[in-house]
């Protein structure tokens, strides 16, 4: 397996209110990784969520996902301690934009990185497999994401937009990569 | 650019497996492949610690996850599906990171997986890292693969890693490291 990075890193300036990816998705690669590297937040709790869709090139909210959602958390207090499935972040063929990572603190020292997984998404006979594990800083305490499912469209996937929930994404970086 | 071979240990009857060169600024993520870890010791769980510097100590502060999927491959075995092992997390702890199940000393029981560092040289945020293995075991006949993840709680660059056993030796098999980028 080989990784092949593909453009630029694309890093948040502090202003970014999301990361479009417009280029670069086509059928040269059958799999396709994005890597969040220190996902940043401008706030914190329930606005720390790094979230996701993808486009046939007509907007980013018109894809139903169906997914599912599986978190493991544990607190510096040793609180938590459990993993489980998080009904209330799982799609069920609705359009919302996916969540990637959810509850990153915004300290200084805070933030999320992991990995999303996308199958074929030039196919135009089946629907587009995803996958993604990450990892987050909550404000006092860890959680790991572990997201799949699936974009029902058989039309081609051509971009993909990160964004926060509200508010700004004030540091990181988004690789895409080609996997062959 | 992608996968870059940074460095290959083959521990053998190794107390720790420890990489202290390469890891620096050049990668966002470095990633450390584990291929056919056996223990020498019966029990033994496969470690994970870190450090800074040229510090040897190894006890970073670290709070983790973990979980497991376990399947018996023994018709008389019990399945313990998916549970968290809150045996082997850690909240805000210093001691080494088991990202394995133990093992037994029987042959072919080995592990594999893999454990994703990410930013290490960041002097800013906190250090997270992924880790995936899967122990077959034969003596008690199941199948488990470890879900491991957390941060290290230290903003200094992390600078060197270090791989062992809960108990006794690493007794063989292939750690790669790989940068990422």
């Amino acid at each position: 397996m080989a990784l092949t990075l593909i453009g630029s890193a694309h890093e948040a300036d502090g202003s970014s209110i999301s990361i479009d990816i417009t280029s670069g998705i086509d059928d040269t690669y059958k799999v396709y990784e994005f890597h969040f590297i220190n996902i940043h937040p401008s706030h914190a709790g329930s606005s720390g969520q790094l979230l996701w869709q993808a486009s046939t090139g007509s907007g980013f909210d018109q894809l139903g996902i169906t997914s599912t959602a599986v978190r493991a958390y544990q607190q510096e207090d040793d609180s938590g301690g459990e993993v489980d499935y998080r009904a209330g972040e799982d799609q069920a063929s609705t359009a919302n934009y996916e969540i990637l990572m959810e509850g990153i603190g915004n300290a200084n020292e805070q933030s999320g990185s992991g990995i999303l997984r996308l199958y074929d998404p030039s196919n135009t006979t089946y629907v587009k497999h995803f996958m993604s594990m990450t990892n987050t800083t909550l404000t006092a305490g860890t959680k790991q994401d572990i997201h799949a499912g699936y974009i029902n469209t058989t039309s081609a996937i051509t971009q993909i937009s990160f964004k926060m929930s509200s508010n700004t994404m004030d540091d990181g970086t988004i690789k895409m990569f080609g996997v062959s | 650019m992608g996968y870059t071979l940074l460095d290959t240990k083959e521990p053998s009857n190794d107390t720790t497996v420890t990489f202290t060169t390469g890891i620096d600024a050049t990668y966002k993520e470095y990633e450390f492949r584990f291929v056919e870890i056996t223990a020498g010791t019966s029990g033994g769980r496969l470690t994970f610690q870190a450090d800074i510097g040229t510090a040897t100590t190894y006890e970073q502060n670290m709070t983790t996850t973990n979980f497991k999927a376990h399947q018996s491959h023994s018709s008389s075995g019990t399945s313990l599906g998916l549970t968290y092992d809150g045996s082997y997390d850690q909240s805000n702890d210093a001691g080494d990171q088991v990202i394995s199940a133990a093992q037994h000393t029987f042959t072919p029981e080995c592990a594999s997986g893999f454990l994703t560092l990410y930013e290490p040289s960041s002097s800013t945020y906190i250090k997270h890292f992924m880790a995936e293995v899967g122990v077959f075991e034969n003596y008690n006949a199941f199948y488990q693969k470890n879900y491991v993840a957390g941060y290290i709680d230290q903003t200094s660059p992390i600078t060197r890693v270090q791989f062992g056993m809960s108990t006794g030796n690493i007794k063989d098999g292939f750690i790669y490291m790989y940068g990422v980028g």
